[in-house]
This record gives structure tokens, sequence and C-alpha cells, in this order.
């Protein structure tokens, strides 16, 4: 992509705003502050890696394009694995591109609690349009398998609500590798639709360029400090002296870097996320879900408590399931033609918190805790994703319960939820963090104003996962993308920017 | 790092069977795998699996009377590891359950792995799924 750079010697850099990060937030400003005529300055802690490059293999996928190699765990009893992306894009190349909105109710309850001022689901619906024609929200394009029709099978039997799900996607072949960067093209990430948008409006992006370090002075960010590596591996300095940072690292990198230059105040405070926890099913006849796209449908007639629904599929993918309880479990492997993997997600009650580890600089320390209500809704819907599969003719059900034996006929599990999840041996996952730098006016609650910035400081706005205030109870790029759109809008309009876009404007139109 | 490569022999599955040179292959890229993952995870992660992983070599010493894990049979390794699954509580349950699961990943992952079990080679899919995706977009336009 012409506009990426790669820094082989020190450099002293200035620009109008520095965007840090290219994720779901960071590419919608950049599109449209570029857009707009400003000179953009986009710094990336992960390498560029195109569809033509996207590693064949998930293992190869790990090491490049995810944050620790997959290994990042929020701690807590238990621990509960998440993940991110780290690379040009962030983490939409390495997610199935689901597209959904916030319901409206939860919307509206958000702007009461946290005074978010211009904010509900008329305020951010041409946010959210604008998000949506970005990555091409559209139905799929292709069959949907055989793990999809099981999903769907099983809820209707049962009269559950079943909605099929929109995905930002052109043309989505269904090669099943969404989490090793789309090798297609198919998938429209970041890397595909906003990036080479604001790359051919002006933006300059910098890959493998980590921030490290901010330099207040009065009361504004005057230099930002990072590190850029050149083709050798070799690291550089970088020095940027930006009018105006947007601050995109995500739902954990944001408040991590911020508590660490000391600001503190609702940041990091109250991390959410969706718990998460996966079963199995083994159907007796190959559905083959490897084959096809992640699961396009969901069942969410308990939501936005509750979503059940089901994901990627390969035999390492399977096979990593089975590995929680191995001994019992390895028997499982030789049907993997005829299994699909599900899962059910709760909205989270529970919170968590984002530190930096002493001594280590910007490296967050995650921690994390359930509600008692998470537990339950976890249980509950452990319980009926088995109903559901069961319903759709599985033959067998493991849950991801560590000695659990899985059920073998639906009337096991049907009584399953009345005791609960067992603390201990439940292997709880997320992919969907939010909520640890909230907006709004009541101060007592919030990280930063309603537009993202930061209370404290005159040049500096958040606009990530962070900002999303608590746990949405549907899949969040969509409304990262929105609030993105929001900030970058709230930050041109502000007097002498208008009038310089409307001039822009008017160029373009000429 | 003995204890790495020892604990990836140990906990390699054994389906689908793959001749000895293929199998040492498999090996070789599975513990370079968990060496790069090693140096990926977060520094409190790693520290962690350092420090049990020290831990679950010491345990595996003294059960073996001082012989390495890779020294003997297979049985006896399983019977050892399941005795520290045992014996060491729930942090050194994760800490199997973590390693096994990268080894597992790792090992269904690779193409010499996957052609046994009859899965498409994943870069040969890739280039089929592209060159698909080209056609239908072709299609579209015409
Ligand atoms: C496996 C998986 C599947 C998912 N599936 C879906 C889905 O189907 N639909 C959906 O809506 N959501 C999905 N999500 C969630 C969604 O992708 C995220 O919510 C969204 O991408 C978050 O956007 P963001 O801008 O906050 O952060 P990110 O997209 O994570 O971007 C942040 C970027 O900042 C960079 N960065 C961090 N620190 C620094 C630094 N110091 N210097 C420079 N750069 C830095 C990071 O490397 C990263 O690239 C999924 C997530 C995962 C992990």
């Amino acid at each position: 992509m012409s506009g990426t750079y790669r820094i082989a010697q020190p450099v002293d850099l200035s620009c109008d705003v520095l965007v840090v990060g290219s994720g779901a937030g960071g590419a919608a400003v950049a599109a449209t502050l570029t857009r707009a005529g400003l000179d953009v300055l986009m710094v990336e802690e992960g390498p560029y890696v195109p569809a033509e490059r996207a590693p064949a293999q998930l293992t190869t996928a790990f090491r490049r394009l995810w944050r620790g190699g997959g290994l990042t765990a929020a701690l807590g009893a238990p621990p509960v694995a998440y993940a991110e992306g780290r690379c040009v894009g962030g983490t939409t190349e390495i997610n199935s591109a689901i597209f959904q909105q916030t319901p409206p109710e939860v919307l509206q309850a958000w702007a009461r609690q946290y005074g978010i001022a211009d904010f509900g689901p008329e305020a951010l619906r041409p946010y959210y349009a604008r998000a949506a024609q970005a990555v091409h929200a559209s139905p799929p394009s292709e069959p949907v398998g055989a793990a999809t029709e099981r999903l769907r099978a099983g809820g209707e039997a049962l009269g559950w609500r079943v909605t099929a799900l929109e995905r930002g996607h052109r043309n989505c072949v269904g090669t099943n590798m969404c989490a090793h960067g789309c090798p297609t093209g198919g998938k429209q990430s970041m890397s595909a639709t906003l990036i080479p948008a604001a790359l051919a409006k002006g933006l300059r992006l910098i890959a493998e360029c980590r921030v490290e370090r901010l330099v207040f002075r009065r009361r504004r960010v005057a230099t930002v400090l990072g590190s850029a590596r050149d083709g050798h591996g070799m690291r550089h300095p970088v020095r940027i002296r930006p009018r105006q940072v947007f601050l995109c690292a995500g739902a954990i990198h944001t408040p991590a870097l911020l508590r660490a230059h000391g600001w503190r105040r609702n940041i990091g405070t109250a991390l959410r996320l969706h718990p998460t926890i996966k079963a199995a099913a083994i159907f007796p006849d190959t559905i083959d879900a490897h084959a096809f796209a992640v699961p396009q449908v969901a069942i969410t007639e308990f939501m936005p408590d509750v979503r059940l629904g089901g994901s990627l599929f390969s035999p390492s993918t399977f096979g990593m399931f089975l590995a929680e309880d191995w001994g019992t479990r390895a028997a499982l492997m030789p049907a993997w033609r005829n299994a699909g993997l599900y899962y059910a997600m709760v909205r989270g009650q529970g919170r968590g918190s984002v530190r930096p580890l002493p001594g280590r600089g910007t490296e967050p320390l995650v921690r994390y805790r359930l509600a008692p209500v998470d537990w339950q809704g976890l249980a509950l819907g452990l319980e009926r994703v088995g109903q559901a599969l069961f319903a759709a003719g599985a033959t067998r059900v493991v849950p991801s319960i560590g000695g659990h034996p899985g059920w073998n006929d639906p009337a096991r599990c049907d009584e399953f939820s009345a005791g609960g999840l067992p603390v201990g041996r439940s292997n709880l996952m997320t992919i969907h963090l939010a909520g640890s730098a909230p907006p709004g006016e009541v101060e007592a609650l919030c990280a930063t104003d309603s537009f993202g910035r930061l209370r404290g400081l005159e040049n500096l706005i958040v606009a990530d996962a962070s900002q999303i205030p608590e746990a949405p109870g549907v899949n969040p790029q969509a409304t990262v993308m929105a609030l993105a759109f929001r900030a970058a809008e709230a930050y041109l309009a502000q007097p002498e920017r208008a009038r310089r876009q409307r001039a822009l404007a008017e160029i373009d139109r000429r | 790092m003995r204890l790495s490569r020892d604990l990836v022999a140990s906990l390699l599955p054994i389906y689908p069977e793959l001749e000895p040179e293929a199998r040492a292959e498999v090996q070789q890229s599975v513990q370079e795998f968990m060496a790069a993952e090693l140096t990926l995870a977060p520094w409190h992660l790693r520290s962690g699996l350092f420090v049990l992983g020290l831990a679950c070599a010491l345990h595996c010493r003294l059960c073996l009377l001082g012989r390495p894990l890779g020294a003997v049979p297979p049985e006896r390794r399983a019977a050892v590891l399941a005795r520290w699954e045992r014996l060491a509580g729930n942090l050194g349950r994760s800490f199997l359950r973590a390693v096994r699961g990268m080894v597992v990943l790792a090992f269904y992952d690779h193409p010499l792995v996957l052609a046994r079990l009859g899965a498409p080679d994943p870069a040969r899919r890739q280039a089929e799924r592209r060159a698909y995706r080209g056609r239908r977009l072709q299609e579209r336009h015409a």
C-alpha cells in the first residue's frame, strides 16, 4: 500500500493528527480526518500483512497477527482467555466480521446512566450506516454449510428466535480462515477498506511502530515517543509532535498506556467483556464445518443477556478444544468431519481492571471477575446450546468443562443449569472487550467527555472499544466504528476545523 | 528446554498414525511453535509458565529417579504427567492444559497431519479459494 512506511533510522515527525492503532476505531478516525484534508499520521505496533501473504497455517497467524501469540488472559478465578489482533487493521484482521448494532434499549440505558450527550439509536444511526457501508455489511453470498444449518434447525425446532447474521464481506467464499487474516480479500477488514481509503487521501502509516511514551506540556500531549522496527528487525526511535492525538489502541492497551502516564480516573477500572463458554457437537453425519464460513446464524431468543452461536472450525481448533480434557476426549478427534464448535456468550455484568505491570512500561496486567448472574447465564446458555444441538440431531455434546464426560442424550443436559457451572473447571474465553474508558458527563463514572476527549488534557481523544460503556451483548466492531466516526466528526466540528472542512469539501465537489 | 522437548514428545497426539520421519518433522515444528509462543506471550504468563515448567521438570525427575522424561517409554511418561496433574492443584493442571492445548493445536495444524486426516492442505486451499473468488467476481462483472 503506498503511504505505508517502514522506518530505517531514527525519525522526528510532526502532523495535524496522530492516530495510535489501526483497528476498527483508528481506521474509522483516519478515514474521516483524511477526507477532511488533515495531515494524519497513523502508527501501528504490528506488521502489515496483505491478503496475498495471509498465513496458511493458524500457528503462523498466531505469531504474526495475534497479540501475545494468542496467549493472552485476564487473571481471575477462573482466568478468562481473551484475544486481540496486533497488525495493520487490528483485531478486524482476525475477527469473523459479524456486523451487529447494539440494541436501541441498551444504547438508551447507557445514555441515561453515563450521561452521554447526543447518544442513542437515532443519534448513532448515521454512524452505524457509515460503518455498514464501509465494510459492506451484507448477508452471505455463498452456501452457509451444515454447521450453520444445524444451529438454525435446532433453534427453530425449539421455537426460539434464530437470526441470520450479516458480515462485513464482499464475495466471501467461506475459506474459514478469518482468524489467519482473510487470504482471499473477501472479508472487509480495515486493511481492505478504510485504511486504503485513508492512504489514498494522504494518510501516512507506519507499521511495526509501537508508542511507548507520551510527554505532556501544559495540559497537552506535546510529544509521543515510540520505536519502530526496520526490515531487519532493528528498532529505531520515533519522535512525533502532533497537534492532536487519537488514542485507538483497543480496550486493553489504551487504558494501559494512559494509566502508565498517571491518567487513572475511571480508566481501566471497569473493563467489560462477554464471558463465553464453548461446546462441541458431534453429529451422526459429515458436516465439514471447516469447509464453510463461521456459522452465520445466532440464537437470539435470550438476548441481550445470552446469545448462542457458532465458532470458526478447523481440525486444529477442534483438537485444541478437545485438549482441555485430552484423556477422555482424544477419542473424538477422528470424528472431526462430523463436528462443530458452538458457544454461549453472556452480556457480562462482572468487571475487570487493566493496570500497567510494575516495571514493564505499558505492558498490561488484566484481571476480570464474573458476577454471580454471569455464572447463571453461562450455565443456562450452555444448557440451551446443548438442547438446540440435540434438537438438530447431535449425538454427543461436550461442554468446555474439565472432567465433564459430555452429554449423550438431551435429557442429560436439560437439568444442567440447576447445578451451576463448576467455577474451577470451566474454561472461559472472550473475544469482545469494552468499557475501560467510558464516555459521558457523569464524572464519577466516565473517563472522557461524551465525544472521547480525555478529561484534563486538551488534545487527546479516545476512539476505540474502551469507549463502549459496557458489554453490548452483540458483536462490537460496528459500535466501535460508529463511535469512532462520531468522535472524529465532533473533533472536526470544532470551529476552525469546520471552516477548513467546508473549504475542502468545496474543493472536493469541484 | 529439554523439558519442553520431552513434554512436546509426551503430549504429541498419537492419532493419526504417522511414519517415523513425518512424526519427527511434525514434532520439530511443534517444538518451534512452542518456543516462539513462549517468547511472544505476555511477560507475566511467560514467567508463570516458566516457574510451573521448572516445578513440573523437578516432579518428573523425582518420579523417574533422575532420568529425563524423554528417556522412558510413553506409558510411563503419561503416568508421571497424570500424577503431576493430580498432585499439582489448579495451577499445575492449568499449566499442563495450556501446554497440551498448544501442542495439540500445532500438531493438527501441520500439513502432514492434515494430509493424513484427509483435510485439505491449507496453502493449496488458500490458493484454490482465491482463484474461486476471482472467478466469482469476474462472473459478477460480466
Ligand atoms: C477472534 C475474534 C473474533 C471477533 N469477531 C468479531 C465479529 O465477528 N464481529 C465483531 O463485531 N467483533 C468481533 N470481534 C471484536 C472486534 O474485532 C473488536 O471489538 C474491534 O476490532 C476492536 O476495535 P479497536 O479499534 O478497539 O481495537 P483493535 O481492532 O484491537 O485495534 C487496536 C490496534 O492498536 C494497536 N496498538 C495497541 N497498542 C499500541 C501502541 N502502543 N502503539 C501502536 N499501536 C498499538 C494494536 O496492535 C491494534 O492493531 C472479534 C474479536 C476477536 C479477537
